[in-house]
């Protein structure tokens, strides 16, 4: 069995907060995933590359109603959280991730390579968009979600990862692949102090 | 980068409250969670409006465009 060919799967969070992570491990448990590598391939920022398509820049075709949907019926695909307030009416399974929004800025200044004199201001926006989208994949009754936390799968990617195979139960997955494609030798440098 | 922490202690009645709530939404920590909901309240706090409001927008999307995620 596989996933559902008339459902959207979608792999979502702001941009920087796992979901590069989220679409790596699901293609290593043998999930559809879409994604077009050479559009941006990896980089020091995402050294096991983004998973995105079209250079991840499908938030400006969901804005214009032009990002054929349809096509991807069936796989995982990725979309950030400004991206998802353009869904149009369908059928959804999302995997929506969650990150402390203070690595996220981190990541994003890494990513700029220079420091954010505006942080605290962009760090209200960014909470803001978070907030808003988790409420409207709450209440759309087309949208299934699962809402998982960056943080928690480092720590504990067993128990975590099993819940995304729960998740996606149509069809059957490799867990352990999925448990060993998270490569905690790229997140040893974090200060994980509780 | 996770910022050093500091300890609090809150009512026993509140923690279970809590960790119902993350539960939820799939976090097993409850730290994680209140961590994630005082996050969320101090932005509403410091903006009286909450709402992810138009120059919220331009300014996500100002971020976006030069992180290559937006044309």
């Amino acid at each position: 069995m596989g996933l559902k060919k008339d459902t959207n799967y979608i792999v979502s969070g702001l941009e920087r907060s796992g979901t590069s992570m989220i679409m790596q491990i699901l293609y290593a448990g043998g999930v559809p995933v879409s994604f077009d590598p050479s559009s941006r391939p990896p980089d020091e920022n995402n050294p096991k590359g983004y998973y995105e398509l079209e250079g991840g820049k499908v938030i400006n075709k969901l804005m214009e109603g032009t990002f054929p949907l349809d096509k991807y019926r069936g796989e995982f695909i990725k979309i950030t959280s400004f991206g998802m307030r353009f869904l149009p009416k369908g059928k959804y399974k999302v995997i929506y991730t969650h990150r402390h929004i203070e690595e996220v800025l981190d990541s994003m200044e890494k990513m700029a390579q220079k420091k954010d004199d505006n942080r605290e201001e962009i760090k209200e926006s960014f909470l803001k968009l978070n907030k808003l989208v988790q409420e409207m994949i709450e209440e759309r009754s087309d949208i299934e979600h699962l809402f998982v936390n960056y943080n928690q799968i480092i720590k504990k990617p067993v128990k975590n990862i099993k819940k995304i195979s729960n998740f996606i139960k149509e069809m059957d997955v490799d867990l352990n692949k999925m448990i060993q494609s998270v490569d905690l030798s790229l997140y040893r440098n974090r200060e994980i102090d509780d | 980068m996770v910022k050093k922490r500091k300890k609090i202690l809150i009512p026993v009645s509140i923690f279970k409250k809590v960790k119902k709530l993350a539960e939820k939404e799939n976090i097993d920590s409850v730290e994680e969670y209140v961590v994630k909901i005082l996050e969320e309240k101090i932005a509403e706090k410091q903006n009286k409006d909450d709402k992810f409001s138009k120059e919220d927008e331009e300014k996500v999307k100002k971020r976006l465009k030069a992180l290559g995620y937006m044309d």
